[in-house]
């Protein structure tokens, strides 16, 4: 056992995690030699396993990437069960994703639920990302990549039997999401004037919807890999719900995810218009950038109840930390700037 | 002259000024980021201990409005200042301000306020 192995949580747990996995892959046995934690973000935990399987179809050395929950979960995201069965469609539609391989809901295992996908190569880093120009290769073919990976995404409908758990689609999502985020700033007992005023106006003002999809609602720099070539995969599937699919489009355009690059209104990586390119010809529609504009507006006000939900994670004593005390002071200020910006009373249409 | 004792606000500015200069510069990875993060809450308490200016107080300007619509005092930092906000919180949901460029001015410069207080 190697010393990081040792000094992990998953020590404890080697040789249940290997007997699983012997079972799940068909293998004789399976040795598992090494583990690195990997960046996952407040909610999950991620693991590179260093594997080395008996017998079997998968006979010889894998690195594979264990997932499971941290020690705090955020309500509103996805079980690790329903990641893994969003993953399989979303491989089944043909979207860039890592192979989910084996899932374990059995407790006695890691004393949670798990699962296991291949490893993919690359980096998801934003700051790397801003830093670095060759990283993703080419950047205007990786935005018009995205944006076909996006259209395969927003190409699986309701209903379907493998995501029940999502429920029944919302009949208007842009007034189920002011709904929404009105009752999260209750609870919070939060009271920002400046995202009431937007949430107004987004009330006012919500586009028709042309059909409701799959939305993966957290699809932006920071939740793609790349390699020095291109696109590897995309991540971070645990918000997905059924909704309007110009939401996703919004997010991932909206300047408070364009990190150091505003002026690369496609996720901070390359201009709008490629990334739309890449999802006109795959999705086989046409973008309306007025809905657009709409659901940067929506983008702004989500990512500011969930930077005060974070805050609220350390204010409330459930989990100590000073990263998630700043997300909530740094970013809402900032936020209700950006909303204003695009709401100014010149941007009201007249009273319905 | 101040009588050589420092008070909070210079001790955390000095403070800020040794991290940033002496420590940072000695670190990598994740401890790195861990000093920025403290660095930019060293920050923060400055800026609202500078200002004598939190994120309730800037609300001030809201009351002022709300006064001007109902005819009543405005209650900045008394008791009645929550409930009075609360009170614009519910007419801004139920539409009664939309579009109102007053309005709009204030909220405005809440924002700006608050921006000015972080990093």
């Amino acid at each position: 056992m190697t010393a990081t192995l040792a000094e992990s949580r998953l020590a404890q747990h080697k040789i249940a995690l290997e007997g699983f996995l012997a079972t799940a892959a068909g293998a004789d046995a399976v040795d598992l030699d090494d583990v690195v934690p990997l960046t996952g973000g407040a909610i999950q935990e991620n693991w590179l396993l260093d594997l080395r399987f008996h017998g079997g179809a998968h006979g010889g050395r894998h690195q594979v990437v264990l997932r499971t929950d941290a020690l705090s979960s955020v309500a509103v995201s996805r079980s690790r069960a329903e990641e893994f069965a969003l993953l399989k469609v979303a491989r089944a539609a043909g979207v860039s994703v890592p192979e989910p391989l084996w899932l374990c809901e059995d407790p006695a295992v890691l004393g949670k639920v798990f699962y296991v996908m291949a490893r993919v190569d690359g980096t998801a880093a934003p700051h790397k990302l801003m830093k670095d120009k060759e990283l993703g290769g080419n950047r205007e073919r990786l935005a018009t990549r995205l944006g076909m990976e996006l259209a395969k995404i927003h190409s699986i409908r309701p209903p379907l039997a493998d995501l029940a758990f999502l429920g029944e689609p919302p009949a208007h999502p842009a007034h189920a999401m002011v709904d929404r985020y009105r009752a999260h700033l209750d609870r919070l007992g939060a009271l920002s004037l400046p995202l009431e005023w937007g949430l107004r106006w987004c009330e006012r003002h919500a586009p028709d919807c042309g059909g409701i999809t799959l939305v993966h609602q957290d699809f932006r720099t920071g939740n793609y890999m790349v390699d020095r070539q291109g696109l590897t995969a995309i991540l971070d599937w645990e918000f997905c719900d059924w909704g309007d699919p110009m939401s996703d489009i919004g997010w991932f355009c909206a300047r408070c995810w364009r990190y150091a690059h505003p002026e690369l209104e496609a996720g901070g990586i390359a201009e709008r218009r490629s990334f739309y390119r890449g999802y006109e010809e795959s999705a086989g529609v046409r973008i309306d950038p007025q809905a657009i504009v709409y659901w940067e507006v929506m983008a702004h006000l989500r990512w500011a109840v969930i930077a005060l939900q974070q805050g609220e994670r350390t204010l409330s004593g459930e989990q100590p930390s000073l990263e998630l005390a700043l997300t909530g002071r740094i970013y809402p200020p900032q936020l209700e700037r950006e909303v204003l910006r695009a709401t100014a009373p010149d941007r009201w249409s007249v009273a319905p | 002259m101040k009588g050589g004792e420092a008070n909070a606000a210079e001790l955390l500015r000095l403070v800020e000024h040794e991290l940033a200069s002496e420590v940072l510069p000695q670190l990598s990875g994740d401890l790195r980021y861990r000093a920025r993060l403290i660095l930019n809450a060293l920050k923060i308490a400055a800026a609202e201990m500078q200002t004598n200016q939190d994120p309730e107080t800037v609300s001030k300007a809201a009351l002022v409005f709300l006064s001007g619509l109902t005819s009543d005092a405005p209650d900045s930092g008394g008791k009645g200042a929550p409930n009075q906000l609360r009170a614009l919180q519910q007419m801004l949901r139920q539409g009664q301000l939309d579009a109102d460029p007053r309005l709009f001015e204030v909220l405005v410069s809440i924002a700006e306020a608050r921006c000015k207080l972080v990093p």
